[in-house]
């Protein structure tokens, strides 16, 4: 690996750390959401800092290069981060419904009520 | 159970306009309290019940056919029915079947589903290829559940306290028939046919057809399957 690409590479990922913590600290990330997406920041400069350490450990796996290792660890960490955004829809669908379906009944309560009155 | 117990008609409605006050009119002659869920129509929907004066549940976000029935449930447990029948706002389902339907949960079923396979009578029994569909959920069902409901996707049906409370805790949301029954056995609730005569739809469209049926079949086997096989609380 040039320096320029691990470099090139470190900066971006930097960067995008950078972003994510001030997307929490402005409150338009959910801490919650943000780990996943923390811990890909940080693993990746990691493995471009201490390049050696993805090396051995993919040599130890019996990858034939480092590459592939990476990408299976990459793609791994991508659908962990979708499926938990799938998860995280459904809890929104679901609060949703019944919320909709609250509000509904406590309007009709209300119109009971005047009604009555 | 009681011998006179308050049952409420659940009716919900999508778009719905055009069958609505006929739908209403003929739950009220027949004698019951009802309840419109009217699923964030897009129509006028909401508009003629309340110039009719029609009892309207109204959803301010579309729920899709289980939220807003389960709304109906949410409904009558809140006011204290003791049995709720779901008849469809399109007018497919006859009101002089409702007694039928709740002498089977006064006689001890939890969930009374309307058929029409069980009787040899005339009346709309759907397109060819429905059958096709509704014998597969009905051998789906069966494989699972073990036992034979011949109308599974049927949207006439009388729910009795423990369904209710079934539902309102748990319905799917879209397609909801097949499943809920196979949720239903698996809690151990008793659930038995009843046959009834439906007509062809007076207006509106099906919620299901074309692509969006393969989609259908495969969702809702799945779900029978899900249900069956996961173990409940």
């Amino acid at each position: 690996m040039s320096f320029a690409i691990r470099f090139g590479s470190a900066l971006v990922f930097l960067f995008l750390l950078l972003y994510v913590c001030s997307l929490v600290s402005k409150g338009r990330l959910l801490l919650k959401y943000s780990l996943l997406w923390i811990f890909l920041c940080c693993l990746a400069l990691l493995s471009l800092l201490v390049p050696d350490l993805v090396y051995c450990i993919s040599n130890w796996l019996g990858f034939i290069t480092a590459s592939n290792f990476v990408l299976v660890i990459a793609i791994v960490l991508l659908l962990l981060i979708s499926l938990s955004l799938s998860i995280a829809i459904s809890r929104l669908v679901l609060a949703i419904k019944n919320l909709t379906q609250r509000i509904a009944l406590l309007e009709k309560d209300l119109e009971n009520h005047k009604r009555i009155r | 159970m009681l011998m006179n117990p308050r049952v409420l008609v659940i009716i919900p409605a999508f778009n719905e306009a055009s069958n609505i006050e006929s739908t209403v009119r003929a739950v009220v002659d027949a004698g019951y309290d009802y309840i419109v869920i009217n699923d964030g129509s897009k129509d006028s929907t909401l508009d003629i019940c309340r110039l009719n004066g029609i009892n309207v549940l109204d959803l301010s976000q579309n729920l899709g056919i289980g939220g807003a029935v389960q709304a109906g449930h949410k409904y009558a447990r809140h006011y204290g029915y003791d049995i709720d029948v779901q008849v469809d706002g399109d007018g497919q389902h006859d009101p002089k079947f409702i007694p039928l339907l709740v002498d089977e949960i006064v006689n001890g079923a939890d969930l009374a589903i309307g058929s029409r396979f069980l009787s040899s009578t005339d009346g709309f029994k759907s397109t060819y290829l429905r059958r096709v569909g509704i014998k597969w959920l009905s051998f789906w069902l069966q494989l699972f559940t073990g036992r034979s409901i011949k109308d599974p996707t049927s949207g006439f049906r009388a729910s009795g306290c423990r369904a209710i409370k079934l539902f309102c805790e748990n319905y799917p949301d879209d397609y909801p028939e097949p499943e809920s029954i196979a949720t239903s056995l698996k809690a151990g609730l008793t659930v038995s046919e009843v046959p009834v005569r439906m007509r062809e739809r007076q207006g509106g469209v099906s919620s299901i057809g074309g692509f969006s049926s393969v989609y259908y079949m495969i969702k809702v086997s799945l779900a029978i399957s899900i249900a069956c096989l996961t173990k409940r609380s």
